[in-house]
């Protein structure tokens, strides 16, 4: 008997699969299937949860004048 | 609505940076967009911000760029800016830059940086963007006017406009530039901008006055108020040092009386006898009635049609009065006892002790040095040689400093005429010596401008630099522009220890003068010397970036920084110009000159000392345009790129779960980076450029050098070899690239460097990074648009973009742009070249044609890594631009830079001649008799074989 899931599959290049896969061990478990090195499908329910963290991993690294960091 | 001129292209820059993705092209986007608000400003009509709040997705923002033809709206900016910061979560946090260059501060738990400047960005609107669209009153012909002043003190400065060379110098002596990109220029009135102003003649009134003719709107009354508050409150009061007798002098009567009436002044004045010959007074300089507003230059037909159109305009503006005076205006002088100011020679900061009390009096003194009549100091003659040819901004700098704030005067004196002035008018045209700071572009002639300096005072003369290799610069570079001589002119370091001449030239160190520990017995002689003598000029080099950590210790001639100890796995032996506040007072202390000259390239104040460095030496006297001398040949073309480079899986999760100082190492030892340097260099040595590496981090710069096979320079290498290996890179054609680290920042002088690749650079300095693009900035003789490149290096995605960025930020106030560059740039079938391609899993080989092999010196690199599309080729125009197939797309031409013999085939292939001349010689017989012979021989031997 099959069980069918429901993911989401993301496409991203290897350095931000490093970046989901650490979330994934550090702060919640959300990688169903690592397909390869460019391939992933996560829980439905992530989505938004990924996208703030990717935000906040862009803007800690981005340098905005007239702002301060942190 | 305000409604400036709209200039297109602007969105070119967006829409080049390729097929990126989204996240991507929105950090690429955050910086065009930067970069187009700092080339353009438009005011314009705008929807409200209603519709624009929903618009963060990104495609709608993408669509919106493409639809508006290269236009940024205040308000749109207003929304964009806020909205992103508040979804950073940081709505209404206060706007402190900290603009701590030399430091982590995220890795300092809790300690905050110093004195954190609130440097000129503190508005509380992101980008320090206002509106003042309702408060600005235009004048009804402003479009033929080229300047904006705001109500903050900011003014803008259309570059494009026909009299924007007058306004321009006018401007740039009135306020400070923050920054100057192609088209329209922001300049801040501050007080110590107002303060040079002053210095140099100019009244509030006539301030105001031109300040009213050349601008747009009607110069708001705050503007007024802050110009003549700060500027009458500067240049009031001078010490004047003449024939060895100290005099404060001013042109307003009120000031004198308020200065006479404190204590200390009035115990010191020293009271002359009317009736003694020699106790005559102060010889007044001519000051220019500086009450005619500046005479605009009225060359060109149109100019002067519209400088008259706008004179015509203000006709009724304008106070008169001031306007009437001509000549100079009656000064009144009071002379300072000697031994009051003899105090100098031995406590600490007196020699200034009556300009402190001036300054007390919220009346700052200027020091002012006659130089010709000052018989107590012994003379030393030098002139200018002459090759030595002075550039018109060089001319202009110099004219600040001695002009007395007319440059017609002093360029009159340079040409010589001004002898026949001073016989003619005894009273006047005398010539002073202002003490300020000359700020010029790396590789423009600073140097020149401190020896021209010397050459006009021809006193006695120091001149303190960073490190001993500048040391030397120095004094090559006198001898090589003056007539002074060999017995002229002492060395001081810690090396070499010469005799200092009774009046000439001594070149030292900062380091050697403010050592605060044991010397030994002949430098504390020496040190001594230069004590007790009096100087009349001091040249500063590199005034230094005062530095974040004021409790640095000093030990052996190294400037030995304390740094926490998670960082100090790396001890900063920092001998460069790094220099602590308290230390640079100690200078002070030590060297009593009459006369300071600060020379620097950068001047960006770190923390609150600027204040104090403006007392110090002085007021900025003059600061040359990066653009301008870009466009007049004085500067290389550079053309400035930031490669990205991707992080390898392995290092990007290592980098994730690593601290601060590890994560400096992982991102600097990224292997995609290194593939990067490596194309880069291969690709520039081919085109026969000479490149420069830079790296901060010592780990790095070894692996990177010793895997590439070239040679590197650090801290730890000797003087000899380092001499050596500057010889090399500038003698040998085959020795094209040099690993330096942090001691090349500032003093090597590489005139034929034309490519610098930057690796590694130290957290967010604007300083480092101006200084290394210094060292390309000498003009080249190559043709072409540019002819000097700057590549940095930076890892995606992790910290070092945040650091880059802010690096550039003088870079980009002074004009220049940073492409950046996403494509991997070099192919998919290369990857095997380079040596740091052990990825694991598979690797591509392309069908065994090009294998690996260590690499060896007589390598030609061929024509094999000329990019056949991406960045590299748009740059260099080599192949056709805009190719935006990626690397595995078909591509149908591309070019080969590389020599003859590679391109031909016989790259690997050596030619030989292997001598056949005896044979040669042997076959043919030479004439009709021996011709005979030889036939009558071969007959016989013909029936000898025979018979056999």
């Amino acid at each position: 008997m099959a069980t069918l899931k429901t993911g989401l599959l993301v496409t991203c290049d290897p350095t931000i699969r490093m970046y989901l896969l650490h979330l994934d061990r550090n702060d919640r478990s959300f990688i169903q299937l690592e397909i390869d090195d460019t391939h992933l499908l996560i829980d439905d329910s992530s989505r938004e949860y990924l996208v703030h963290k990717i935000d906040e991993l862009h803007r800690s690294n981005t340098y905005i004048l007239g702002e301060s960091q942190k | 609505m305000l409604m400036l001129q709209i200039h297109s292209g602007l969105i070119g820059p967006i829409v080049d940076s390729g097929h990126v993705t989204g996240r991507q092209f929105a950090v690429v986007a955050s910086r065009r967009i930067r970069a187009i608000m700092r080339h353009n400003m438009v005011f314009s009509e705008l929807p409200r911000s209603g519709s624009w709040k929903k618009s963060l997705d990104i495609g709608v923002i993408w669509r919106q760029l493409q639809c508006l033809p290269a236009q940024l709206f205040v308000r749109w900016w207003h929304c964009l800016y806020p909205l992103w910061a508040s979804t950073m979560k940081k709505a209404g946090a206060a706007v402190i830059q900290d603009d701590d260059d030399d430091v982590d501060l995220d890795a300092i738990k809790g300690k905050k940086a110093g004195a954190a400047s609130t440097r000129r960005r503190t508005e509380a609107t992101a980008l320090g963007m206002k509106d003042f669209s309702s408060s600005l009153v235009m004048k009804p012909d402003q479009v033929s006017r080229p300047v904006w002043v705001c109500p903050d003190g900011h003014i803008f400065l259309e570059t494009f406009s026909p009299i924007y060379k007058q306004a321009y110098d006018f401007l740039i002596s009135i306020a400070e530039p923050v920054s100057r990109p192609p088209l329209i220029h922001e300049y801040e009135l501050n007080s110590e901008s107002l303060m040079s102003a002053a210095s140099s003649g100019l009244t509030p009134q006539v301030i105001v006055t031109t300040l009213e003719r050349i601008s747009k709107n009607q110069v708001p009354q705050t503007v007024k108020v802050l110009i003549v508050e700060w500027t009458s409150r500067h240049a009031k009061a001078r010490l004047v040092l003449q024939q060895n007798r100290f005099f404060i002098e001013t042109t307003d009567e009120d000031v004198m009386m308020a200065l006479l009436r404190d204590e200390t002044i009035r115990t010191a004045r020293v009271h002359h006898d009317p009736s003694a010959p020699e106790a005559a007074g102060l010889l007044p300089v001519m000051r220019p009635a500086r009450s005619s507003v500046p005479t605009w230059e009225r060359g060109d037909a149109a100019n002067v049609a519209l400088l008259n159109a706008i004179d015509r305009d203000d006709e009724d503006d304008g106070p008169p009065g001031e306007e009437a005076a001509a000549g100079h205006r009656q000064s009144h002088s009071f002379e300072i006892a000697n031994s009051a100011v003899e105090l100098t020679l031995t406590s600490p900061f007196a020699p200034h002790k009556h300009r402190s009390r001036c300054q007390d009096l919220h009346y700052p003194a200027m020091e002012e040095y006659d130089f010709r009549n000052d018989p107590t100091n012994p003379p030393f003659p030098i002139e200018l040689q002459g090759r030595a040819t002075i550039r018109p901004y060089q001319e202009k700098a110099l004219s600040r400093m001695f002009g007395s704030g007319s440059d017609e005067l002093f360029s009159r004196w340079r040409k010589g005429i001004s002898a026949s002035i001073q016989a003619s008018t005894p009273r006047q045209a005398r010539q002073r010596a202002l003490s300020g700071v000359i700020v010029l572009p790396c590789g423009a002639g600073k140097t020149l401008v401190g020896i021209t300096a010397a050459c006009t005072i021809k006193k006695s003369t120091l001149v303190l630099c960073t490190n001993a290799i500048s040391v030397e610069q120095w004094k090559y570079q006198f001898k090589y522009w003056s007539t002074v001589t060999n017995n002229q002119v002492a060395c001081f370091t810690a090396d070499k220890r010469e005799q200092l001449p009774t009046s000439g030239l001594v070149v030292t160190t900062y380091n050697m003068l403010t050592f605060g520990g044991r010397r030994n017995a002949e430098g504390k002689k020496i040190l001594d010397a230069i004590s007790q003598r009096e100087w009349g000029l001091l040249l500063l080099d590199e005034i230094p970036s005062l530095a974040l950590y004021p409790d640095a210790l000093i030990s052996h001639h190294w400037l030995f920084i304390q740094v926490p100890s998670f960082i100090s796995h790396h001890r900063l032996f920092i001998q460069v110009h790094v220099v602590p506040a308290n230390v640079f007072r100690r200078v002070f202390e030590h060297v009593h000159a009459h006369c300071k000259l600060g020379l620097t390239a950068t001047l960006v104040r770190e923390d609150n000392l600027i204040g104090d460095l403006n007392y110090l030496i002085g007021p900025k006297l003059y600061e040359a345009n990066w653009l301008d001398l870009q466009i007049q040949g004085f500067l290389a073309r550079v053309q400035c790129i930031e490669v990205w480079c991707p992080m390898t899986p392995a290092f990007f999760k290592e980098y994730l779960g690593a601290t601060s100082a590890k994560r400096t190492l992982l991102y600097t030892m990224n292997p995609t980076k290194f593939n990067n340097t490596e194309y880069l260099i291969r690709f520039h040595e081919a085109r026969g450029d000479k490149v420069l590496v830079f790296s901060d981090n010592l780990f790095a710069l070894e692996r990177y050098a010793t895997q590439l096979g070239k040679y590197y320079m650090c801290g730890t290498t000797n003087e000899v070899e380092r001499e050596k290996l500057l010889e090399k890179f500038k003698n040998d054609p085959d020795f094209n690239c040099l690993f330096i680290s942090k001691v090349g920042d500032n003093s090597i002088d590489l005139p034929s460097a034309n490519v610098i690749i930057q690796i590694s650079s130290h957290f967010g300095s604007r300083r480092q990074e101006a200084q290394r693009l210094g060292r390309i900035l000498r003009p080249k003789s190559t043709g072409g648009s540019f002819n000097a490149f700057f590549y940095s290096l930076v890892s995606k995605d992790t910290q070092e973009m945040y650091y880059a960025t802010k690096r550039q930020r003088f870079l980009v106030d002074q004009g220049y742009t940073f492409k950046a560059a996403d494509e991997q740039l070099h192919d998919k079938d290369d990857i095997s070249q380079l040596a740091a391609s052990a990825t694991p899993g598979p690797v591509k080989r392309t069908k065994g044609r090009r294998q690996w092999r260590p690499r060896q010196c007589g390598d030609s690199v061929g024509g094999d890594m000329i990019p056949k599309g991406g960045l590299l080729s748009a740059l260099f125009v080599f192949s056709q631009p805009h190719h935006r197939t990626s690397a595995h797309g078909a591509h149908t031409s591309y070019a080969r830079a590389a020599s003859l013999s590679a391109i031909s085939g016989g790259a690997n292939l050596l030619y030989r001649e292997v001598r056949q001349a005896a044979k040669a010689h042997a076959s043919k017989p030479r004439s009709a008799l021996f011709r005979q012979h030889e036939r009558d021989v071969k007959k016989v031997q013909a029936e000898f074989k025979k018979g056999r």
